[in-house]
């Protein structure tokens, strides 16, 4: 059985998008009669030939980070070499995974509404959509979610519904959760990586720069 | 006077007949709305790579050195900002959507809970309102849905509203009044 594993971090190789694929990728290996292909879906010259690749595999993973809200305009790219597949692809099996920096999983849930319509659009299988938020570090736990997942695949060639629920931990906040964490956010604990960025970058001075404000008209 | 900003996500000529109608509502000759059509198609305009230098390094510039410049400076003098792009499996264009992700540098890193949900800072004071027009000939209720609502999301990250989500089957006249009606 042929397994296609599209990375669609734009980071390639050096993003989270990876770590998921190899932990995913050792999970489908538990399993014999496995073949498994890779692609990197920034390696944006080399779509049609993903496409053709992922048109001729029975099983396809499509891994990204959520950017502003949906996947990262790369991978709609790729998506769209994916037209002249339309309705075709009854033989593949699809499946997503989306990580997004925040934590709750409301984030990332209107694109997988999309993720779902694009599988019914191309012909295929929906394999479902892991989600996992708050994914700027992959931990131990999530590493072993990741790697059941995987595992749990086959032979069904779908996410197991009980490791989805535990991808992410909450929708969205409580109100009372939004109000203790309006709290915290005003503090510097929540932005302690990022002032540490800046700082290591001699740019803290300039965090809060306009250079885009609009400049008032002359009188 | 009010700033109308038309982000043209339409990747080839397909709906010229459509573009024409909007450059023609556009030349209208309303004192009281100011109407900039970018054809994102014309522009080069690269995809983000995740890099964070426009967080972490040079606050509020991205590292990439395009002609996202201009699309920077029209939409932050503007009132409103309309996506527009053709309905392409399910969705918009990639090259709306490569446009979209590249309004990053508008936000602040740090972190704060916004509507009830963790969001980023608010770079500016102020940002346009934002609208989407879905060319779709077939008028698919369910694809203009979902993209409406990836939309609705982009506005709370953008820290406004989706004022504004049409879908239209791409006629020169629908063009004309719908830019007409802004």
């Amino acid at each position: 059985m042929q397994f296609l594993l599209c990375n669609g971090s734009p980071r390639g190789k050096t993003g989270n998008s990876e770590r998921i694929i190899d932990g995913l990728a050792e999970g489908l290996n538990a399993h014999e009669n496995i073949l498994i292909e890779k692609v990197l879906l920034n390696r944006t010259n080399e779509h049609s030939e993903a496409a053709a690749r992922l048109a001729g595999a029975d099983c396809a993973i499509i891994v990204f980070p959520l950017y502003t809200d949906a996947m990262p305009g790369m991978v709609m790219a790729f998506f769209e070499e994916l037209t002249p597949h339309i309705g075709s692809l009854s033989n593949l099996s699809l499946g997503f995974i989306v990580q997004s920096g925040f934590p709750e999983k409301i984030q990332s849930l209107a694109v997988e509404k999309y993720l779902e319509r694009l599988t019914e659009l191309l012909g295929a299988r929906y394999s479902g959509t892991a989600i996992f938020g708050g994914g700027m570090g992959m931990r131990k736990k999530r590493m072993e979610i990741i790697r059941e997942l995987g595992a749990s695949f086959v032979p069904g060639l779908a996410f197991d519904p009980v490791l989805l629920e535990r991808t992410t931990g909450f929708v969205r906040l409580s109100p009372v959760g939004s109000k203790v964490m309006g709290v915290v956010a005003s503090t510097a604990l929540l932005q302690t990586p990022w002032i540490r960025s800046l700082k290591a970058n001699g740019a803290y001075g300039r965090r809060d720069a306009r250079p885009y404000e609009p400049q008032p008209p002359h009188l | 006077m009010s700033t109308i900003t038309i982000l043209n996500g339409i990747p080839d000529n397909s709906f010229a007949e459509f573009e024409s109608g909007m450059e023609r509502a556009a030349n209208a000759g309303d004192s009281d709305r100011e109407i900039n059509i970018i054809r994102l198609r014309d522009l080069d305009i690269r995809y983000c790579t995740g890099c964070w230098d426009c967080w972490v390094k040079t606050p509020g510039l991205c590292a990439q050195r395009d002609d996202m410049e201009i699309v920077y400076r029209t939409v932050m003098r503007s009132d409103l900002i309309v996506f527009l792009s053709p309905l392409t499996l399910g969705f918009v264009s990639a090259l709306t959507k490569k446009t979209c992700d590249r309004m990053i540098p508008l936000v602040h890193p740090y972190i704060v809970v916004y509507r009830g949900e963790f969001h980023h800072k608010s770079r500016y004071e102020k940002y346009p309102k934002m609208g989407l027009m879905l060319i779709d000939p077939k008028r698919n209720e369910v694809d203009f849905q979902n993209t409406r609502d990836i939309f609705s999301r982009l506005s709370i990250n953008l820290k406004t509203d989706l004022e504004l989500a049409l879908s239209l089957q791409g006629s020169e006249k629908e063009a004309y009044d719908a830019i007409s009606s802004l």
